[in-house]
Formats: C-alpha cells, sequence, structure tokens
C-alpha cells in the first residue's frame, strides 16, 4: 500500500511538471540561437508581405534580425506564452 | 536578492548618477542577463555563474551604455539588445528589437516594449510580474524631457498608454535610484506620484512645468 501511495503521488508529480513544460516551451530556439518572437502588427505586414509571408495581425512570427529587417520568419502557433496587453 | 518564481533579480547601484544595473538569473537553467550597462564589470562578474548571455539596453543615454565596452570585450559572444534605431549600437555584437518582440532566454519570455518619450529609443522590458522602465517611469515620477530627441507627447503617451495598462501589481525596477525605494508596484506609484494622476496631456504638462519649476527652486 506504501509503494502504492508513492506510485499515485510520483506519478501525480511529474505528470504536473510535464503539463508546465508544454505549456510555454514548444515555441522553439530562443535567443541563443538567435530568434525573437513577436505578435505581428499592422507595421509587420507591409515588410512580411515583401518576403511573400502570408500573415495576420495578431498572429506569432519567429524571426532573426539582421541590420533591422527580418530574416528567418516563420509564423508560430504562439508567441511563448506571452501574453499581449 | 529578489527571487521571484522562476527567475532572481540583483540590484547594483553605482555609476554616473545613482544608476541600476540588473542581473537576471533563470532559475531552471541559470542563464543570466543584465538589464542596462551603467557600472563596471569588475563589481558584477562575481555574480556571474558563467558568461552572461545579453546586455538588454533601456536606452542609449550615455549613463546606461558607459560599459558595454568592457562587456564585449570580456564576452566577446554577449548579444547586445537594444531598439532597431539606436545607432550607437551597431559596432557591438547587436540585436534590434522591434516593439513588442519576445526574448526567450532559458524558460524566461522578456517582452520589449517600446516606450519613447524620454528619448526616442527607450524600451522597456517586461518579464512578468516585473516591468525594467529604464528611465521612463521611476519610483516616484516619470522620467524627464530634457534632450534634443525627447518629447514630452510621446512619454505621455508611453507611460499612460502602455505602462499604466499593464495590471496594477506589475512591479517596476528603474533606471536610478531616484525614489525612496528601490522598486515599487504600478498601483503604489500612482499613489505616490503626481505625475501619473494626469486628466489629460495638458495636465500632464502643467504637471511636468511644476515639477521642473520645483527642482530649479530647490
Amino acid at each position: 500500500m506504501k509503494w502504492l501511495n508513492l506510485f499515485i503521488f510520483l506519478m501525480f508529480f511529474l505528470n504536473g511538471c510535464s503539463s508546465n513544460e508544454n505549456d510555454c516551451n514548444d515555441c522553439g530556439g530562443g535567443l541563443i540561437d538567435g530568434y525573437l518572437y513577436k505578435e505581428i502588427t499592422i507595421d509587420d505586414v507591409s515588410d512580411l508581405a515583401e518576403m511573400n509571408i502570408s500573415s495576420e495581425i495578431g498572429n506569432c512570427i519567429r524571426f532573426k534580425m539582421v541590420e533591422s529587417q527580418f530574416s528567418d520568419v516563420e509564423v508560430v502557433d504562439d508567441c511563448c506564452c506571452i501574453q499581449f496587453n | 536578492m529578489i527571487p521571484i518564481s522562476n527567475f532572481s533579480i540583483r540590484t547594483f547601484c553605482g555609476g554616473y548618477d545613482k544608476n541600476f544595473c540588473y542581473l537576471i538569473t533563470c532559475s531552471h537553467t541559470g542563464y543570466q542577463i543584465l538589464i542596462d550597462a551603467p557600472i563596471d564589470q569588475k563589481t558584477i562578474r562575481p555574480f556571474f555563474t558563467d558568461a552572461p548571455l545579453a546586455i538588454l539596453i533601456t536606452h542609449s543615454h550615455h549613463d546606461h551604455i558607459h560599459h558595454i565596452d568592457q562587456y564585449q570585450n570580456l564576452y566577446p559572444d554577449l548579444i547586445i539588445l537594444g531598439h532597431q534605431d539606436s545607432p550607437v549600437f551597431k559596432k557591438y555584437n547587436f540585436k534590434p528589437l522591434k516593439d513588442k518582440s519576445t526574448i526567450k532566454i532559458g524558460n524566461l519570455h522578456i517582452q520589449s516594449l517600446y516606450t519613447p518619450g524620454h528619448y526616442f529609443d527607450s524600451v522597456c522590458f517586461k518579464l512578468d510580474p516585473v516591468l525594467f522602465t529604464g528611465d521612463t517611469l521611476f519610483v516616484g515620477r516619470t522620467g524627464r524631457v530634457l534632450s534634443r530627441k525627447s518629447s514630452l507627447k510621446n512619454l505621455y503617451k508611453s507611460v499612460y498608454a502602455i505602462i499604466l495598462k499593464l495590471p496594477p501589481h506589475t512591479r517596476i525596477f528603474p533606471g536610478h535610484n531616484y525614489g525612496k525605494e528601490n522598486t515599487i508596484t504600478l498601483e503604489e506609484n500612482i499613489k505616490i506620484s503626481p505625475l501619473l494622476q494626469a486628466k489629460s496631456f495638458n495636465d500632464f504638462k502643467l504637471k511636468m512645468e511644476f515639477y521642473e519649476s520645483s527642482r530649479i527652486k530647490s
């Protein structure tokens, strides 16, 4: 019985950890890989259109910046859990 | 040192005019970054666990960037992040920031908020529930608009339309030690700051004029 309780406790603990990880860390590379993230605003649309990237305001992109220009842009599902106010 | 859930902040005070420099450490990965570079690396280096990854620059006034060279020479891979229009950073390993970019460092997600006014390239950095405000907002008052590239109208917009729209419990970490405390929540700061109680831009302008004239008298 003691082992069963320990097993249930560990499962609960491990599940709790993994769901936390999944919530916020699935968005890909970070600053170490040279990537930034942002929500697309009206100011970004023309720059992205020039790069033939179809995008909607409010979507999120992962990108690099080269001399104030977007580079390596990819539309991603979320912006690493950032809540935009 | 202030531990805040998944990160900690160590505060250093020094530089030209009671400048603050903040060392942020991700509790999960140990990655470290600095906010601004006003203080000699000799003071801060003992607190680095490894090479820091980046310096986030709140604006390009000299007192906030004075020691970038030191850090960049010591750590060539160090990334300098600042507003995309800042001209002085081009010689460094510089990564320009657009408004509302998210910087992912380990498990930390820091958002840049473009807040011009005190200076044209002022940026605040949001790391919930904390906001690093540079010289845009201090404990007890807003920043001032003394430079050629300052703008009172932009400062008003940045403070009232961006910063004060954040949750009231947001805790600000300013660029200078000008207040009675090092840090304060937005809601407490509003209570003690006449410049945060303006009803309109004209009211803000009057309050700023009154503040500046009071400084001259004192």
